[in-house]
């Protein structure tokens, strides 16, 4: 099993009497597409920030690459491209000369993809970075990271503000990224939908704890909602098998939920005499929705 | 074939390489993909579908796995000359839970068996005299 | 490398400005020459002299009479000792104060500090640059007056410049040191600008004091030693430049300690 490319051990971080994070613990594996999830103020992007040296954390320790995070480490950064949540870039300068302010740090630098993003993006080469939108701002940023052929890729609230067709494009670029190479994605997000479409693996994070993580077929295997409709009122044996919990319903038509070892509860559901049992579409967003209404 | 043929939706409850796998196997079933027909890389479709392209690389894993898919490294994913027989029978199979489907449903609303059989003759009769009249 | 072209960038009109400004100033010591020729005359000078020591008596006043003698000690005390020394003193104040206030303010900090350039070339960069800045800016608005002394069909004595510039010089450098250190402890150039104000005025004070003269920066900057044809103060000098290389290095543990 290949060393995980990020991992957390009991990561704390308070700022004074406020807890920003609490013992954050998880691993993120090798070229995989990792979302992080979670409301305002959950602590994602501090979490972000610690793993690029930005801030420090008060204790526990987190790993990029297999080595420890202390503070700065440019040799570690050389190896990551970041696209911030803020807007961070230079407004007096251009294009051309933060490119040129970056590129010599940068061994793997790509002048083919440079072009490449300059033109897909429609980046104006010579404006200054003050008149431009914000989502040409963030695609300046997602080309500064991946021209430099990152092992991983970090991002925080990526196609925050951007329109559908930028976002669209955006999420594109990194699906393609990630079929011709080895990258790693790491990104938090508030966009669901984003999620669920190009994630492997998502963790759910609230108050600064980790709430959840788990990989998207796990997430949306079938068998966890089941509306199911008996040949007659329901059995009392229903009631009674494990994992299995009445969510709506009476009479023959019922919506149960089903967690824990899906395989077993369905193996009894199916033993009952039932006409129909369809599995109910359950999106992130109703998923997400649970988790954080829980605790 | 085109990756346009195919299209799926990250937000059902059904993982997207679910999805992929059955649209692959129905092409199979309806004889739009031909024994021998090549399918788009998992690059092209990943980035025509806007999907991870893991979830591609895991749904020509297992059909390839299954039989329907043959790859072959460095030229490309095709679909399988399947054993006739075999195909016939997993069509069959198919067909039988589409109609379980369609009969339990039928119970549900509570349709006796007989009621049933007479509305199937019915649209069987139907299309016999529009292939007739063809 | 990068880091070095970003800060020629960002501080390039600054640079441009300083010549500009300073060169005018130093050309218009030139221009008013005939004027004070006519107006100051031996018993003018005397006059004025007695009248300053009396209104201002903790200020040191050195003779006036001899600065209006000559062109050399007249050129070398309006600009060496007066113009030079304090519009430099605001060039270093404005331009030390955003190197690193202002790099937090504006959120350009954490662009850096993602980037793999380590700390010490960043506030390495910022602080060559920048004193190369100077020295440029010093050096071409005295030199100037090389060329338009001939003009004016006056000799230049070029050496009693360079003497002027080099016991000057690692002054400058001090005083941006200490500027540049505190530009990070503070978030906000407006805030840093005025806090180095505040040192800077704070290290003028014993200029005000006679029996402390000699400690005051400025009065080593006005370099009256080198008019009087005493020589360089080389001790001192080295003393500013060993001083310039403590707040560096304090500048740099800020720097690694800035979080983003």
């Amino acid at each position: 099993m290949p060393e995980p490319v990020i991992k957390l051990e009991s990561v704390c971080k308070s700022y004074g009497n406020t807890k920003a994070l609490a013992n954050l613990t998880f691993s993120v594996e090798a070229q995989s597409i990792f979302g992080f999830l979670g409301p305002n103020g959950a602590g994602k992007s501090t979490t972000i920030k610690i793993l690029m040296g930005l801030r420090k954390s008060s204790s526990g320790q987190a790993f990029v690459f297999g080595n420890p995070i202390k503070g700065r480490n440019p040799a570690i950064l050389s190896r990551i491209g970041y696209v911030p949540e803020t807007d961070s870039l230079y407004p007096s300068f251009t294009a051309n000369q933060i490119i040129a302010t970056v590129k010599p740090y940068y061994p793997n630098w790509d002048i083919g993809l440079e072009k490449t993003y300059l033109e897909k993006f429609e980046l104006p080469q010579n404006k200054k970075i003050s008149e431009y939108s914000l989502g040409m701002k963030r695609k300046l940023q997602l080309l500064l990271a991946l021209c430099i052929r990152p092992e991983l890729l970090i991002m925080d609230e990526p196609t925050l503000g951007l329109d559908p067709i930028m976002r669209y494009k955006f999420l594109q670029t990194l699906v393609l990224e990630v079929a011709q190479s080895n990258i790693t994605i790491f990104f938090s997000s508030h966009n669901l939908s984003e999620v669920e479409r190009i994630c492997d693996t998502v963790a759910f994070i609230k108050n600064g704890q980790l709430i959840e993580l788990k990989k998207m077929e796990e997430l949306k295997k079938k068998g966890q909602r089941l509306r199911v409709v008996f040949q007659k009122d329901i059995p009392q044996s229903a009631l009674a098998i494990p994992g299995v919990e009445i969510l709506e319903g009476s009479g023959k038509h019922y919506i149960f939920s089903v967690s824990g070892d899906g395989a077993k509860a369905l193996e009894e559901l199916n033993k009952l005499p039932v006409f129909i049992m369809e599995d109910m579409d359950l999106s992130l967003e109703d998923i997400f929705v649970e988790k954080m209404e829980e605790k | 074939m085109p990756s346009s043929f195919f299209s799926v939706n990250p937000y059902s409850s059904e993982p997207v390489y679910e999805q992929l796998k059955s649209q692959i196997k129905k092409g199979i079933y309806w004889g739009t993909l031909k024994p021998g027909d090549r399918l788009p890389t998992i690059k092209e479709m990943s980035v025509a579908l806007s999907v991870n392209p893991n979830t591609i690389a895991k749904a020509f894993r297992e059909l390839i796995l299954e039989g329907y898919l043959i790859g072959e490294p460095g030229v490309g994913t095709f679909i399988n000359e399947k054993n006739q027989q075999a195909l016939d029978d997993t069509k069959r199979q198919y067909f039988r839970r589409l109609i379980q489907d369609c009969f339990k449903e039928g119970k549900v609303m509570g349709f006796n068996c007989i009621e049933m059989d007479s509305v199937w003759k019915d649209i069987l009769a139907d299309f016999d005299k529009e292939e007739n009249n063809a | 490398m990068g880091i070095y072209y970003k800060e020629w960038i960002e501080s390039r009109w600054r640079l441009v400005t300083g010549i500009i400004v300073l060169t005018a100033l130093s050309l218009f010591n030139v221009i008013m020459y005939p004027w004070i020729q006519t107006l100051m005359t031996p018993d003018m000078a005397r006059l004025m002299e007695s009248m300053m020591r009396q209104m201002m008596p903790f200020i040191d006043m050195p003779a006036l009479e001899p600065m209006f003698d000559s062109w050399n000690t007249y050129l070398y005390g309006s600009w060496i000792s007066k113009t030079l020394y304090q519009t430099i003193t605001i060039f270093i104040l404005l331009a030390a104060a955003p190197l690193f206030a202002g790099e937090e303010n504006r959120g350009t900090l954490q662009f850096l500090l993602s980037k793999p350039i380590s700390t010490l070339e960043i506030v390495s960069a910022k602080y060559l640059v920048n004193v190369a800045e100077i020295i440029l800016i010093a050096l071409v608005s005295t030199f100037i007056l090389y060329p338009v002394s001939l003009i004016m069909g006056e000799s230049f004595n070029a050496s009693l410049f360079a003497l002027g510039l080099i016991q000057a010089i690692p002054g400058y450098i001090m005083l941006f040191s200490i500027a540049f250190f505190i530009s990070t402890l503070f978030k906000d150039s407006i805030k840093a600008l005025a806090a180095s104000a505040i040192g800077f005025a704070i290290l003028s004070v014993p200029s005000f004091l006679p029996d402390f003269r000699h400690l005051s920066v400025f009065r080593i900057l006005q370099g009256f030693n080198l008019l009087e044809n005493e020589g360089v103060m080389w001790s001192v000098a080295a003393i500013f430049l060993i001083i310039s290389a403590g707040f560096f290095i304090l500048t740099y543990i800020m720097a690694t300690k800035k979080e983003a």
